[in-house]
């Protein structure tokens, strides 16, 4: 079970409910698909993924980034038992999308840069180390049911 | 690893948004220190680790001059930087996965000071030009 401070709970609160899920959402994919062109493996049915340009056109990606990000929103009620929480879906990801785990670390570390991206200077190096913890205990628990 | 003139253009344009940041070298790495504890542990003389700290600070700039001097010769990385390789192999044998660390931060301080400026264009050439200086670092160690 992770350990939690009260002003972790806090920021991770307070910040995320300043978070745009579609615009955030879609930026994190956009970015995942981009930077990290091997990622687009998975999602071989959202059509052309072969530029930039083709990325950002992409309505697939709108609508996926809005998922993904809203699935780590619901996580923060469960702080405490992120590993409970996310069983489910970390089975789903093992035995029916077989994504390669090294890709929830790739994009928890999207998601920070695009976090940080859109809260300027609030984003401090202390808020930035609370949402890596966030994301590096979200990339763990989506690995947990592999087998 | 090649770099297009695509890259380039996108690496030049990055790294005049990080120098455009005060002091970005220090954040990056405060940040680093931050998020990424252990990092600590090569920098016990340092007495501090936030973003105002003198030796952050210095150390900071070492950091990024070294970048920018680096990014204008992307198509002989080793010889640029071999002083340095040298360096990391003999002296300072920083473990690897740290570069990543300090990578992902430089990302991280020039979006929370240029938004989306920092295009995902300039995000990915980026993101290539501190893979190669990275292993550039550490081609040396064995």
């Amino acid at each position: 079970m992770v350990h939690w401070e009260a002003t972790e709970r806090q920021t991770i609160t307070s910040f995320w409910g300043k978070v745009d899920l579609a615009a955030q959402g879609e930026n994190s994919l956009q970015r995942l698909l981009y930077v990290n062109p091997w990622c687009c493996r998975y999602f071989h049915k959202f059509g052309d993924l072969s530029t930039i340009s083709a990325i950002r056109k992409n309505s697939h990606v709108r609508a996926h980034g809005t998922k993904v990000l809203s699935a780590l929103g619901d996580c923060i009620p469960h702080l405490g038992d992120i590993k409970g929480h996310l069983a489910p879906l970390s089975k789903l990801h093992c035995e029916t999308l077989h994504v390669d785990p090294a890709n929830f670390y790739l994009l928890g570390k999207i998601i920070t840069i695009v976090l940080a991206s859109h809260f300027g200077a609030k984003f401090t190096p202390e808020v930035q180390a609370t949402f890596e913890k966030l994301v590096a205990v979200v990339a763990a628990a989506l690995s947990s049911q592999y087998h | 690893m090649t770099f297009t003139h695509e890259d380039e253009v996108h690496i030049g344009e990055a790294c005049k948004l990080l120098t455009q940041i005060p002091h970005a070298g220090g954040e990056a790495l405060a940040r680093m220190f931050a998020a990424y504890p252990g990092t600590k542990s090569y920098f016990l003389k340092f007495g501090g680790f936030k973003a105002s700290d003198d030796k952050v600070i210095q150390h900071g700039k070492k950091v990024v001059d070294a970048l920018v001097q680096a990014s204008q010769h992307l198509h002989d990385l080793e010889g640029q930087m071999h002083p340095l390789s040298v360096k990391h192999a003999t002296e300072l044998m920083v473990d690897p996965v740290n570069f990543e660390h300090l990578s992902h931060c430089i990302h991280v301080t020039i979006a929370a000071h240029h938004g989306e400026k920092y295009t995902a264009e300039m995000h990915r050439s980026l993101d290539k030009f501190l893979e190669k200086v990275s292993s550039v670092l550490v081609c040396l160690y064995r």
